[in-house]
């Protein structure tokens, strides 16, 4: 009985590392991308979307996102999980705001200035 | 051991200084002394221990909910590795022309080019509302999903320009 219960748990475990590179998870950040990768590649092989897909992705976001001013944001740009935003005369009380939005929605937000508005990127590990 | 004892060692020159003060000036010198001792343990011990604990208390929700994420996408891992990859829908291009014609949008499609399986997608102007149903509509009926998009604003309220790399 006992023995049972051990090989089942060994096979949950197998299973759950399936196609996850041991040598991948050398830190916690390359483990959590690791494993991100691999769920990504299972759910868009049964034809379901990501969590780092754009949509999710925007999705997720789009309560934070809500609270920038009508027209600022200028461009979006999506690759390789992430969304870029160029955001128009950010008011550093916005982003502050909007960062602390973002972080509560498991969305870190890197900021940079640029031409006197600021660019964000959010998305995956 | 020998080595330790003399670093420790004070000076002899020093030593003759304090043999020379009376014992309450030698009391008030120790005092002195313990105080800096316990200002510089406090600068360059306990300070960056505190600022350390500070990051880390601030780290830790969303640490926690990084590990839980973590956790659910393992637990759906298992689930997901057990079960066959579901077979593509029939047709790429006849999904997209599908969903496009449905959500009102094969008109406002300004280039489109299939290359490796993968449709480069140009609307030069959408409604930012529409295009999101149509992305939604795409993923969900024709397994297509944005794997690259530049959506930049136009001077109409709610209106994009959409550059959409789609793909299964």
């Amino acid at each position: 009985m006992r023995k049972n219960m051990y090989a089942r748990s060994i096979e949950r475990l197998e299973a759950q590392l399936a196609g996850v590179k041991a040598d991948a998870a050398t830190t916690p950040m390359a483990a959590r991308a690791a494993i991100a990768r691999r769920y990504a590649e299972l759910r868009h092989a049964q034809g379901l979307p990501a969590p780092d897909d754009a949509l999710p992705l925007l999705a997720r976001a789009a309560p934070a996102l809500a609270t920038l001013p009508p027209g600022s944001v200028k461009s979006a740009t999506y690759g390789d999980g992430h969304w870029t935003l160029d955001v128009a005369q950010a008011d550093a009380t916005v982003i502050r705001d909007l960062d602390a939005r973002m972080r509560s929605a498991a969305l870190p937000l890197l900021v940079a200035p640029a031409g006197g508005g600021a660019r964000l990127r959010f998305g995956g590990p | 051991m020998a080595a330790l004892h003399a670093a420790l060692r004070i000076p002899d020159p020093a030593l003759r200084w304090l043999a020379a003060k009376s014992r309450s000036e030698r009391r008030v010198m120790s005092a002195l002394l313990a105080v800096v001792l316990v200002a510089l343990a406090w600068a360059l011990a306990w300070q960056p221990v505190a600022r350390d604990m500070e990051a880390l208390r601030a780290a830790r929700p969303g640490n926690a909910a990084a590990l839980a994420a973590a956790r659910r996408m393992t637990d759906e891992i298992a689930g997901l590795a057990r079960s066959s990859a579901q077979p593509a829908a029939p047709d790429a291009r006849a999904g997209l022309e599908r969903i496009l014609a449905q959500q009102n949008l094969r008109s406002a499609v300004t280039q489109l080019e299939w290359q490796d399986g993968r449709a480069r997608t140009v609307f030069a102007a959408v409604g930012y509302d529409a295009l999101i149903v149509a992305l939604d509509a795409l993923q969900r009926d024709a397994q297509l999903r944005a794997v690259e998009a530049t959506l930049t604003a136009r001077v109409e309220p709610g209106m994009v320009r959409a550059e959409l790399t789609l793909a299964r």
